[in-house]
């Protein structure tokens, strides 16, 4: 837990130093993500993971360097995954995210191109059933608090102007971490994403599309 | 270069799989063997499992041989089994063992079940005179070595 809070120190003194730099001439905006939301309550059945709420507030500023900027963003994550077979029912979760990155414009490409560290705290619940033949199904429940998971991303993203304040961002993202406490395998883990069942469930490795609207404060 | 970085982590995954032991991840059965004379002589009519469901109670019907594979349940930390005879004095025979259930969960397999020796001693209750039960793991430990073998034995009952 010390580990934890010393990685959350680091990440918030980041932001405020680089916050510091900031002056009033240069763009701030504040971008949002409920799109994540919309295929799990459109497609319960047909995606990974049902009914659940995702909200991703961002807020983003340009320093001093030319093109380059800065990005904070909080996430919260309520919902449970779809139930892969018998013997994986589905997974309730509830996780809350912070993430910051240094972002720069690749303007050849019209692109911009972010790194930066990812932490996540999250709590799970699930079931798991052992068939019985003979004298019945056993099925089990468990349930893990406080399982934090540190990890750096790495995205790609393209800023469509919709009017003079507004623009929707396109992002492809790919992040890899590690679990401090690792033990039942989750189907998906809030601010990571899917991640597949591999060495023994410690590290974690994602990728996603996601859509931002932003918002350009004056 | 890059192909060799992308086929290291698959051949890894493999080996370790390869030394995973999971166990049976469903119901737990137990080996019943018998060296009891009066099994042998009696004619067995049937084995009943109590409190199975419906229809599923009868595991065995005539003609028993040595070694029986009796499934256990996984709903209570013991099971009965009832021994039905036909064209014999003794009408029925019972035996109940006892086991500890353990739910956990394990890297690289999910939930596994595992059936302990009870923390009180008591193995088992039987009207056969005696009765020996031997307490194996149902899921060995993983084992690093190439081609290691499975260890796990389950839980052994002899009827003597």
């Amino acid at each position: 837990m010390m580990k934890t809070l010393a990685a959350l120190i680091t990440i918030v003194s980041l932001a405020f130093t680089t916050y510091a730099q900031e002056d009033s001439t240069r763009g701030r905006y504040l971008g949002l993500d409920v799109i994540n939301s919309v295929p799990t309550y459109v497609l319960p059945n047909w995606y990974y993971i049902r009914k659940t709420i995702v909200i991703e507030p961002y807020y983003r500023f340009d320093i001093k360097k030319p093109d380059a900027s800065i990005v904070i963003g909080a996430g919260f994550a309520k919902g449970s995954t779809h139930q892969y077979d018998e013997f994986n029912p589905s997974q309730s979760f509830r996780g809350a995210y912070f993430r910051a990155s240094y972002e720069f414009k690749y303007r050849p490409r019209f692109i911009s191109v972010g790194y930066g560290p990812i932490i996540s705290f999250a709590g799970y619940n699930g079931k798991f059933r052992f068939e019985g033949p003979t004298f019945g199904d056993y099925e089990g429940s468990f349930q893990e608090r406080n399982n934090v998971a540190i990890g750096w991303e790495g995205y790609i993203a393209y800023d469509l102007k919709l009017s003079r304040d507004l623009s929707l961002r396109f992002l492809l993202r790919n992040v890899m971490g590690r679990r401090t406490k690792a033990s039942v395998y989750v189907q998906y883990y809030p601010g990571f994403g899917y991640t597949p069942p591999v060495l023994n469930n410690r590290f974690l490795y994602s990728g996603g599309l996601s859509f931002q609207l932003y918002y350009k404060l004056r | 270069m890059k192909y060799l970085m992308s086929i290291i982590p698959v051949s890894v995954s493999l080996l370790l799989l390869g030394c995973v032991f999971c166990g049976p991840q469903r119901e737990l059965t137990i080996v019943v063997s018998s060296t009891n004379t009066f099994l042998d002589s009696a004619k067995v009519d049937s084995i009943f499992a109590l409190n199975a469901l419906d229809s599923k109670g009868q595991l065995v019907s005539k003609n028993i041989t040595g070694i029986q594979e009796f499934p256990i349940s996984l709903r209570a930390d013991s099971t009965t089994y009832v021994y039905t005879y036909e064209g014999s004095k003794k009408t029925a025979d019972t035996l109940t063992i006892f086991y500890e259930r353990e739910f956990r969960y394990k890297g690289d397999c999910g939930f596994v079940v595992n059936a302990n020796k009870p923390r009180d001693g008591r193995t088992h209750r039987s009207t056969f005179e005696k009765v020996e039960v031997r307490y194996g793991t149902y899921v060995a430990p993983n084992s690093w070595k190439v081609g290691a073998q499975d260890t796990s034995t389950g839980i052994y009952v002899e009827i003597k």
